[in-house]
């Protein structure tokens, strides 16, 4: 299967749009975002927990003790109303570049 | 500002998250190792995949922990650990330190409250600098009545207030008041307080909000004599009214008046004038019923106009300017008006005046002076002490910051070699810094917190110290501008002791500071033997001042008082104020004053409508018999009424004719007995016996006549020469209704009260015995001031000498321990013990020596500030300079002897080997 490199700045707004499916610890985001393109993109799992970091710093996430699905004591990172906000904006903010980007590659020549 | 927020509440929560993230990662290494194991991978390698998979987890963490770290947080916390290891390690040098500055703050915050006090604090008011005081130099005619120390110029008579309040157009309203005494009783408990007769524009101008029930207004004050409404202070409600929300509209008795209680002033406001504490404000317009003591100054017999007099001037003014109105045009605004009235109804109101005080009558102006503080009395003499106090406690502050400077120089001294290191591998000099003043500011904090300890004893020592009058007007407390001024001084100190051994230590040249590390440097034991010197220098300063107020202070002990006041005891019966009337009152005093003198044990006792040495006086012009007066001759002279025995109670000498008797009552003829500065003045030296006089001036007949002369004696107050005094019978004048009783007994003044109670009971129990104490504390209470300077500048002088001497100590052991080599290879040369001795007693000799000079100098500066509160000393004086050289000498030997005898016993093979 081929899978690409993260594009700068897109790990944030995958991170947002996993925990905005639900509530989730560090080891499940990383497990949701594989899930949710398909193991296409590649995480490296060092640069997450940084970045969980800075979101939480941020206001965009909440994080809160509880246990895992196996039992153990885990970090459960939540979206909070701001991170909402941003991710939609951010959301809207991808799809028009990506959508300008896409329309200038399918160009063709006149 | 919410990043802000969170930044320092991650600072604040980094250990927590550090855990939070070391736990988050063990979870995600079980994580992906179980994913792992359940795909077929034994155990180990499951672990060891997910450790690679995760990366280098060090850069991780670090990366995550910029996010709640703060370079200059942590510095601080760095340094502030650093230190406290520091103090942890130094126990001595701490302690020595703290307790130096806790001298020095507490000895600096004390003296600044009062001197906030006195002279700083505002009133208590919104937009106080809108207040301005006024008055009116010139010539007057009639009566002028101040209280205590003010000002004649300060005061109005009430048509002239009404003129003035409603001519002008500068101002959003003009206040006036005027104290009196009252008996004030509410249901079963009555006391004596000090009243306020104010205006019903008093308390809008001032724009208080009273603390419950409503204050004066103007509706207030509009007709003589009829609102019977009264405010009460907060201080009265708590202590006499038990802080009772409901006593509004309860009726409270004030000297024989039933009035209403409408309110309660807010608890910070303590009234306008700052000696002044007034318990209850009544409205100007209820004064007759107020003080029914109060008698027509011009006319005997006839009952006090005052509201229609314009020669009796006894209001005080003070306005609030209209917003954005300035002082120079709101002077402007008023004397317009003020002018017109001056000349063309006040003038021809006053008694004729000759031509001269005439033309000054008219040229009289409106002065605006700034009343932000209230109405205060004249008083350079408390603000000049409070300076002194205050340059002195400042001086011993420097002494103590110069001590210390010392103690961080030796200290440092023995971490040089530490700081070289940390230089010369490369540590910021700026870091090395700010951590060293860390480190001063910690102990300035420390010392701080001492220091408002030591001054809460010193204020309460204060507190014993001033007599009862000026005890009610200050707090002796701590307050939030003490607290504020006392943390802006430990950072300033802190700066001032601190900043020079940081740079001194830092700034050194690598090579030779590793090699020579142990033994200090040249300009370091030269810059402490100035700094002691200096310190010499101002303690010698302090040592002279503190003699001068000894030797002052021993002058007005030995004071002639041309009278004996011990063993007499004094009271104070105000009869009037219980609604007796002039006879009345009499036929009480003569009462009393016969069951007085049927008690056992008492030997004499006599009156005075004036009190003897309390510091107020009263007097009058007087026409004498074969004296002429020129125009402008000042012919007044100090009075008092007296009952019989005065003479012989306070053991005044008679040189010529008689004392007073019984006799001398309103039935006989009018007589005087006058002393020898009246003889004197008035021409009547050898001649006084039946010489004739009369009150006032120009035409009238001689209707009183001298009887006896007698020698002078202090009158007012210690220090004043006795005065110009001529005294008359209380029973020949008219409506007195105060009267000061004295006992002449061997028996103390508590055991002499319950027989005084006892005599006065069956006449009226209901007239309260006021001013109770002996003559003796009150002659002393007119000097309390000079005492309590006296006391002051010899405990600061006595400080700063200690702490002086303990920083020559210092430098002295300081030393003595850095020249231990030196001193190890000359005692093996052959130095005698008493060369060496003398070496270092040399060494004291030259700081003491310099010292002494410096000190001479500053203490003529500081004796030329201190001479206007010195009683019959200079500003300069030998013997006192001699007396503070040989005390300095005497304790700089004192301290150098340690040392030197250390100096002297050094061990040459001890000191060759430390090389």
């Amino acid at each position: 299967m081929p899978s690409a490199d993260l594009l700068p700045g897109t790990l944030d707004l995958l991170i947002l749009k996993a925990v905005s499916l639900g509530p989730e610890h560090g080891y499940g985001v990383l497990l949701r975002i594989e899930q949710i393109t398909a193991g296409s993109l590649l995480v490296e799992q060092g640069a997450l927990y940084p970045a969980l970091y800075r979101l939480e710093r941020q206001g965009l996430l909440d994080a809160e003790w509880g246990t895992s699905d196996n039992n153990r004591k885990a970090k459960f990172y939540s979206l909070t109303s701001a991170g909402r906000k941003h991710l939609k904006a951010e959301t809207e903010r991808w799809e028009a570049s990506a959508g300008a980007v896409n329309a200038a590659l399918r160009a063709k020549e006149a | 500002m919410v990043r802000l927020f969170r930044k320092i509440q991650w600072w604040l929560q980094r250990r927590r998250k550090a855990d939070e993230l070391r736990e988050e990662l063990e979870f995600h290494l079980a994580e992906e190792a179980s994913e792992r194991q359940s795909a077929g991978l034994p155990l180990n390698e499951a672990r060891w995949a997910a450790r690679r998979d995760l990366g280098n987890v060090t850069l991780l963490r670090e990366e995550v922990r910029r996010l709640w770290s703060w370079a200059p947080f942590d510095q601080l916390t760095q340094d502030v650990r650093y230190a406290v290891r520091g103090f942890k390690n130094a126990p001595g040098f701490t302690l020595v330190v703290v307790v130096m500055l806790a001298l020095g703050i507490g000895a600096n915050a004390a003296i600044f409250s009062l001197l906030n006090q006195a002279l700083l604090r505002k009133l208590p008011v919104p937009a106080p600098e809108q207040l301005v005081n006024l008055s009116s130099p010139g010539p007057r005619s009639g009566r002028s009545s101040t209280s205590s120390t003010f000002n004649v110029d300060a005061v109005f008579s009430y048509p002239l207030y009404r003129d003035i309040e409603r001519t002008q157009t500068a101002f959003t309203g003009v206040a006036t008041h005027r104290d009196f005494v009252a008996h004030v009783a509410y249901r079963d408990r009555a006391s004596t307080e000090t009243g306020l007769l104010v205006s019903g524009s008093y308390f809008p101008v001032l724009s208080l909000q009273p603390a419950l029930g409503r204050l004066l207004s103007a509706e207030d004050d509009g007709t003589v004599s009829v609102h019977r409404v009264v405010v009460v202070s907060h201080t009265f409600w708590r202590d006499h009214l038990d802080a009772n929300p409901a006593v509004i509209s309860d009726t409270l008795v004030v000297n024989g008046q039933a009035m209403s209680i409408v309110g309660v002033t807010p608890e910070q406001f303590l009234g306008t004038t700052i000696e002044l504490r007034p318990a209850i404000f009544v409205p100007v317009t209820m004064a007759a019923l107020m003080m029914p003591g109060l008698r027509n100054p011009h006319v005997d017999g006839q009952p006090w106009n005052g509201f229609e007099d314009r020669r009796d001037h006894w209001l005080y003014l003070f306005a609030r300017l209209k917003p954005g109105m300035s002082h120079e045009a709101a002077e402007q605004a008023v004397n317009v008006p003020f002018s017109t009235i001056i000349r063309e109804v006040d003038l021809p109101a006053q008694r004729p005046l000759s031509e001269t005080a005439r033309e000054r009558f008219r040229n009289r102006r409106l002065m605006l002076e700034p009343g932000q503080q209230g109405q205060r009395p004249e008083r350079a003499e408390l603000s000049g002490v409070f300076r002194l106090l205050f340059c002195i406690s400042g001086i011993v502050l420097l002494i103590s910051c110069a001590n210390i400077v010392g103690l961080l120089l030796a200290r440092s001294a023995s971490r040089r070699r530490d700081v070289t290191i940390r230089l010369s591998l490369g540590a910021a000099r700026r870091r090395l810094i700010s951590q060293m003043l860390t480190e001063s500011f910690l102990l300035a904090v420390l010392g701080n917190v001492a220091g408002f300890i030591a001054a809460g004893w010193t204020l309460r020592g204060l507190a014993s110290l001033v007599p009862a009058q000026v005890r009610s007007i200050f707090r002796f407390e701590l307050d939030a501008t003490i607290l504020t001024f006392g943390l802006t001084l430990s950072v300033v100190v802190s700066l001032l002791f601190g900043l020079y051994p940081a740079f001194a230590t830092t700034r050194r040249n690598l090579a030779t500071a590793l090699k020579t590390a142990g033994t200090g440097s040249r300009s370091s034991v030269r810059f402490r033997t100035s700094l002691v010197a200096a310190q010499v220098a101002l303690s010698m300063a302090l040592l002279v001042v503190a003699g001068l107020f000894t030797k002052s202070l021993l002058n007005l002990s030995r004071i002639e008082l041309g009278m004996r006041v011990d063993n007499v005891t004094t009271f104070r019966l105000s009869p009037e104020l219980n609604g007796y009337g002039g006879e009345q009152s009499r036929r009480f005093f003569e009462q009393v004053e016969e069951a007085l003198a049927a008690l056992p044990g008492v030997t004499s006792v006599t009156t005075s409508t004036i009190p003897v040495l309390a510091g107020v006086g009263g007097g009058s012009n007087v026409t004498v018999e074969g004296f002429t007066a020129g125009p402008d001759t000042n012919t007044s002279a100090s009075s008092s009424a007296v009952g019989p025995g005065y003479f012989r109670t306070f053991g005044i000498p008679i040189v010529a004719g008689r004392e007073f008797t019984g006799s001398d009552n309103a039935a006989a003829p009018r007589v005087a007995v006058v002393n020898e500065a009246f003889a004197r003045k008035f021409n009547l030296v050898g001649s006084t016996s039946g010489k004739r006089m009369f009150l006032g001036a120009g035409r009238r007949p001689f209707d009183i006549e001298i009887v006896g002369l007698v020698k002078d004696a202090r009158y007012s107050q210690l220090k004043d020469d006795p005065p110009p005094l001529f005294l008359l019978p209380y029973r020949q004048r008219e409506g007195i209704g105060v009267l000061n009783f004295y006992v002449q007994s061997s028996l103390s003044p508590t055991a002499l009260l319950p027989l005084i109670r006892s005599a006065i009971g069956p006449l009226d129990p209901t007239v309260p015995i006021e001013n109770f104490g002996s003559m003796e504390s009150q002659s002393r209470s007119t000097v309390a001031l000079d005492r309590l300077v006296s006391t002051l500048t010899f405990g600061f002088a006595g400080l700063a000498t200690l702490l002086a001497a303990i920083g020559l100590y210092g430098l002295l052991a300081y030393s003595v321990v850095q020249r231990t080599p030196e001193l190890g290879l000359r005692i093996a040369l052959g130095a005698s013990v008493v060369r060496i001795g003398g070496m270092i007693c040399g060494q004291v000799g030259r700081i003491v020596a310099i010292g002494g000079v410096l000190g001479s100098g500053a203490a003529l500066v500081l004796g030329r500030l201190a001479e206007s509160q010195l009683f019959e000393v200079s500003g300069f004086d030998l013997r006192v300079m001699v007396a503070a050289a040989a005390g300095i000498v005497l304790i700089a030997l004192t301290a150098a002897m340690i040392p030197a005898g250390r100096a002297a016993r050094v061990d040459p093979m001890v000191a060759l080997r430390c090389e």
